[in-house]
């Protein structure tokens, strides 16, 4: 039998607030959390709103000396990490070590590190790099970072899957507890995309808004006026456990939900014709459901990746109508990012811990800019700010660059 | 003078325990790999004397002044 896989704790560092707490107060204040991106040499090239993270306190969790080392966003992934295990109650001079996995899903790791050694190489010279830049400018420096802070010495990974990559390495991590590698991860993403060299890779996509003229004007999928994404920083780590884990440390009232199924999937093609990817993406939806101890009825909520373009947008909704039939009216959409920006990398490990969140206020976060705008779908989207919406079960949508599909179910355990 | 801007370099890059010109680098402050490199590269810039980060892993804070010293 396999083994469950439970959430006991949920973590953030991003834009609206740098602990898990203050972040879902920000998010449900109604604030547009975009502000002004000013960065040197970007004009034309990057948003002019982003999701910032601001007000960190590092040195409360991490050493002078591993802080060094360290570039912004393995910063955020320690933090939002001890937020998470903070949440859960987790002693880690209790549990075995070795048997805690660390995941991370990462897309363009610590860029602002690399674009300065690049920097002090063509002006000062090759012997005068930070040699801390070996060792934190990859995806998967986080995972070592975290490691290091933590003294966690087992099984890990590092995803790294465009927009997908956080959603992914949940999943993994989910799948490596299941086969029993190990009882408990600290599991989640991190993304530090507002840095001119970064920025420079993800225009190159065309999906970023680079137009907006105001911070509510920045990110609107799923309505006619959408004109690309903004981007954020930030980062979103849970704690999962084995149901052993849970009954060696008594913590079964920790319990926030349990992780389901999850289905991933590729087009297989680059720039697939619409019906391919909508085919693929449904076929993740699927997947994840068939994975799970869900029905699809009983599925509430439908966390989506809203990438803000016609054709992007138009695959998630397409793949729901095709997974769901008519049933998708009896759900409720939504796609909190709007709020704060798309951390990419890190942006399905936010929707999943929103989720979460979501289900265990009995709140749903909403689509503000709803009201004022000519929506292009017809999915069930939550309106306003927020509303006191209870549901059991979630399915979270992740998307892609070259047409990855993503999909996770996620449950409230009572 | 140069001891003081040695230990400079060496604080900056957290190490808490006490600096002396005894201290041994790698076996007393327990400095890894990079951050000898750190320190060899801050010695560059500080005095304009290039000491391998392998090498520095046998000093003392001692050594470090003396072949500053040297180089003056």
């Amino acid at each position: 039998m396999k083994n469950k896989v439970f959430v006991t704790g949920v973590g953030m560092v991003g834009p609206c607030g740098n602990n898990a707490g203050a972040f879902w107060e920000g998010l449900l204040s109604g604030v547009n959390y975009m502000t002004p991106l000013q960065l040197e040499g970007t004009v034309g090239a990057a948003p002019p709103f982003a999701g910032q993270v601001r007000g960190m306190e590092p040195e409360r969790v991490i050493s002078k000396r591993l802080l060094k080392k360290c570039s912004r966003f393995s910063v955020m992934s320690i933090l939002a990490a001890k937020d998470a295990m903070d949440d859960a109650r987790w002693e880690l001079g209790s549990m075995s070590r070795e048997r805690i996995g660390i995941f991370v899903g990462n897309n363009s790791g610590g860029w602002e590190s690399a674009r300065n050694g690049l920097r002090v190489l063509h002006t000062e010279g090759a012997p005068f790099i930070d040699p801390n830049l070996a060792s934190n400018w990859f995806p998967a420096a986080a995972q070592g970072h975290m490691s290091l802070a933590f003294d966690i010495k087992g099984y890990s990974k590092t995803v790294i899957a465009d927009r997908s990559s956080g959603l992914l390495a949940i999943a993994y991590a989910a799948r490596a507890i299941r086969s029993g590698i190990i009882d408990a991860a600290i599991v989640g993403g991190a993304e530090t995309p507002l840095d001119p060299w970064a920025l420079s890779f993800y225009n190159s996509e065309g999906l970023l808004n680079l137009k907006a003229d105001s911070p509510q004007a920045a990110y609107r999928p799923f309505v006619e006026a959408r004109n690309g994404m903004a981007l954020a920083e930030g980062a979103a780590f849970l704690c999962l456990e084995s149901e052993r884990s849970l009954q060696r440390r008594e913590a079964s009232g920790r319990v926030r939900a349990s992780i389901q199924g999850f289905g991933f999937t590729n087009d297989g093609q680059e720039a697939a014709p619409l019906e391919d990817s909508v085919a693929q993406c449904a076929r993740a939806i699927r997947l994840a459901i068939g994975h799970s101890d869900t029905q699809p009825e009983s599925i509430g909520y439908l966390s989506l990746d809203g990438a803000a373009s016609a054709r992007e947008d138009g695959i998630e909704c397409s793949a729901i109508q095709e997974v769901f039939g008519d049933s998708a009216a009896d759900k409720w959409a939504g796609c909190p990012k709007t709020s704060f920006g798309n951390t990419v990398g890190a942006a399905g490990a936010f929707d999943v811990a929103l989720s979460v969140l979501a289900m265990n206020h009995g709140e749903l976060p909403g689509l503000p800019y709803l009201a004022e705008s000519v929506p292009d779908h017809n999915l069930n989207f939550v309106p306003g700010i927020s509303s006191r919406i209870a549901v059991e079960s979630s399915l979270i949508l992740a998307r892609g660059r070259g047409g990855v599909s993503s999909a996770l179910v996620v449950n409230k355990e009572a | 003078m140069v001891f003081e801007k040695i230990k400079d370099i060496i604080d900056d890059i957290g190490i808490e325990e006490e600096i002396t010109e005894a201290s041994h680098l790698y076996e007393d402050l327990a400095l890894d790999s990079t951050e000898l490199a750190l320190v060899s590269t801050a010695i560059a810039k500080a005095f304009g004397i290039f000491i391998e980060s392998k090498m520095l892993k046998t000093y003392t804070v001692a050594q470090v002044m003396e072949a500053v010293a040297l180089k003056a």
